[in-house]
């Protein structure tokens, strides 16, 4: 039996991995050893079969996914509501079945494991706190559910309890009830209830959507923290893009149960693979123009804006980033002025185009220039590192010489 | 438990609800009276429940007009299959209330489904499993329409006879005419009911979570 012996490789190394821990007492320590490992899916698919028989359509949430995530790393899972992420959250704790592909932690094979023998912790989008427990038996909830030589005494479940505890600073708030607590707090006592059995993957859903924006930017910090303390290899799902790139090592942008760009959060924005990813990443988003190459240049409208060496003749879509636009009296790229918003650093400037996709063109320039409210007209030059080309049919981005 | 179970069959599941269910909207009398011919035994007949124990082996034994415990066990009996669907229908509206998320975190902790069951749902169901006790103790000092439709109206006779049937008695039944009887004991049912429901409020502060 395959999975039986995997489970009670398992049950060995939990059992050696307690015990360090009680030898060494340190949370810190412990959570830091070699605990984490890297994650390895392999064509990874779900289909939910379609809810009426005769009429639905099944749905393919995840469509073969390949993904191989660095040990004790911090990884956003990021891509618009509906795409499969959170699906491929609950296949990696197992709560769900993949339908076909294969899931890897580290060496081991953990596609067949249920929920319990797969070692993960995993953070719920609203908590899922036991609110008739309190903060303190919240925590020790999951060590309790361990069985016979692996199940610490109860002073053990304390002191780990209390390390936990004061590496999320809560430990003030032992006694109180969930409903007691704040957002911020009840988050963090999920995540001091994922992290004290000392899982190898941490996982979270949308971990900061239930917050208040200020408390936002302070949680994703502490979860930034708590993932460099431990070392742990930490997944976190979101649709918002400033927090995944603001936080991660590591960023998967998703879309439709398609995995469409991994890399680094810098990286993908500044080299995106496809228009989605694109317009997906950046606030404010990327102003995208229906343009035209001709002869080595590009046409957005009769206005030729860029040379476009190697690229030959075609009709393309053009991406330009807010940021890629320099005001320029005698640029080659001109939009009818519409208004100017002022944000102190800098000053977004609002205009209209024939060929834009979008509404509006947004650039953002130094405040130190002044524009010219009363004019009709405004003249930019692009700058050429912040415009990318992408294929008309199939949305793929064209590289330049 | 019965409605855990219910829970978590899928498959048939509304047919399951309406059987459970049907004993709620059937007659109480009626549904007596059928119990009553299910367990007597008479000299044509040895009754439906006689025969099935024979069927097994076991002696015929009189339910109805035969020996306390029989009687008593019948009583029992009847009062569960009548009480039953009320309960199961009102917790399984209080189980389908419960957020799945608390499951699924619990799942990813390695519960127990026992731990699963004594730790989570119990908890979480508790408020409507306090009012059902409660409740259910009211309803069984009240009982008397249900001895009635099993044994007859001579509910002494028959040693059947319960605290209502014995205000009933003295007012109106054979040895009727003691209203000051009558109204003790109506008192005292009074009296017994509100202590055990303060006893079930005292306990219910440690383990309702509301």
């Amino acid at each position: 039996m395959d999975s039986a012996e995997n489970r009670n490789n398992l049950e060995n190394f939990w059992h050696y991995a307690y015990n360090d821990f009680v030898m060494k007492g340190r949370a810190e320590r412990v959570l830091g050893m070699e605990i984490s490992m890297k994650v390895v899916l392999e064509q990874l698919t779900k289909i939910f079969p379609p809810r009426n028989k005769k009429t639905g359509t099944e749905v393919i949430a995840v469509n073969q996914f390949s993904m191989e995530i660095p040990d004790g790393k911090l990884i956003g899972l990021l891509g618009p509501s509906g795409c499969g992420k959170s699906t491929v959250l609950n296949l990696l704790c197992g709560l769900q079945k993949p339908t076909s592909g294969k899931i890897y932690f580290g060496d081991d094979e953990v596609t067949g494991l249920p929920a319990e023998s797969r070692g993960v912790g995993m953070v719920f989008q609203n908590y899922a706190l036991y609110p008739h427990l309190t903060v303190k038996q919240n925590i020790i909830f999951p060590l309790q559910n361990l069985k016979g030589e692996h199940r610490p005494t109860r002073e053990e479940m304390d002191a780990k309890a209390k390390e936990v505890a004061e590496m999320v600073q809560i430990d003030a708030l032992m006694d109180r009830k969930p409903s007691e607590l704040s957002g911020g707090q009840q988050q963090r006592v999920a995540i001091a209830r994922a992290l004290v059995k000392m899982p190898r993957i941490l996982l979270m859903d949308e971990p900061l959507s239930n917050l208040d924006a200020r408390l936002r930017l302070q949680t994703r910090e502490e979860i930034k923290r708590i993932q460099n303390e431990t070392g742990i290899t930490t997944i976190f799902v979101t649709h918002d893009q400033e927090e995944a790139m603001s936080i991660s090592d590591m960023i998967l942008v998703m879309k439709e149960g398609v995995l469409h760009q991994a890399g680094k959060p810098q990286e993908v924005y500044d080299n995106p693979k496809n228009l989605f990813v694109a317009t997906f990443l950046g606030t404010p988003p990327i102003n995208v123009f229906a343009g035209e190459i001709k002869a080595g240049c590009l046409y957005i409208g009769d206005e030729n804006v860029m040379e476009t060496p190697g690229v030959t003749d075609r009709e393309v879509y053009v991406g330009v980033r807010p940021e890629g636009f320099v005001l320029d009296a005698r640029g080659a790229f001109s939009c009818k002025l519409k208004g100017v918003e002022v944000m102190g650093r800098d000053i977004s400037v609002i205009s209209t185009h024939d060929n834009s996709l979008n509404p509006t063109v947004r650039s953002i320039i130094s405040a130190e220039n002044a524009v010219d409210t009363a004019r009709e007209e405004v003249r930019f030059t692009l700058k050429p590192h912040k415009v990318y080309l992408f294929q008309k049919d199939t949305e793929e981005r064209i590289y330049l010489d | 438990m019965i409605s855990v179970g219910l829970t978590s069959i899928t498959k048939l599941r509304n047919l399951y609800q309406t059987v459970f269910f049907l004993p709620y909207v059937t007659n109480t009398l009626a549904v007596g009276l059928v119990f009553m011919i299910l367990f007597k035994k008479t000299p044509y007949t040895d009754g439906l429940a006689n025969l099935v124990l024979k069927f097994f082996g076991i002696s015929a034994v009189d339910f109805i007009d035969g020996p306390y415990w029989a009687k008593m066990f019948v009583l029992c009996f009847y009062t569960i299959w009548v009480v039953l669907p009320f309960k199961i229908l009102i917790l399984t509206s209080a189980l389908a209330s419960v957020n799945q998320q608390y499951y699924n975190a619990a799942k990813v902790d390695g519960t127990s489904g026992f731990r699963i069951f004594t730790r989570i749902t119990v908890p979480m169901i508790s408020p409507t499993l306090f009012y059902l006790i409660i409740t259910g103790f009211i309803g069984a000092f009240k009982a008397y329409s249900d001895a009635v439709a099993l044994f007859g109206t001579n509910l002494n006779s028959a040693e059947m006879n319960t605290i209502v049937g014995y205000v009933y008695d003295m007012l109106y039944g054979n040895s009727g005419g003691y209203p000051s009887y009558a109204s003790a004991a109506a008192i005292i049912l009074f009296t017994i009911v509100l202590t055990i429901t303060c006893i079930n409020l005292l306990v219910s502060k440690k383990h309702v979570h509301y």
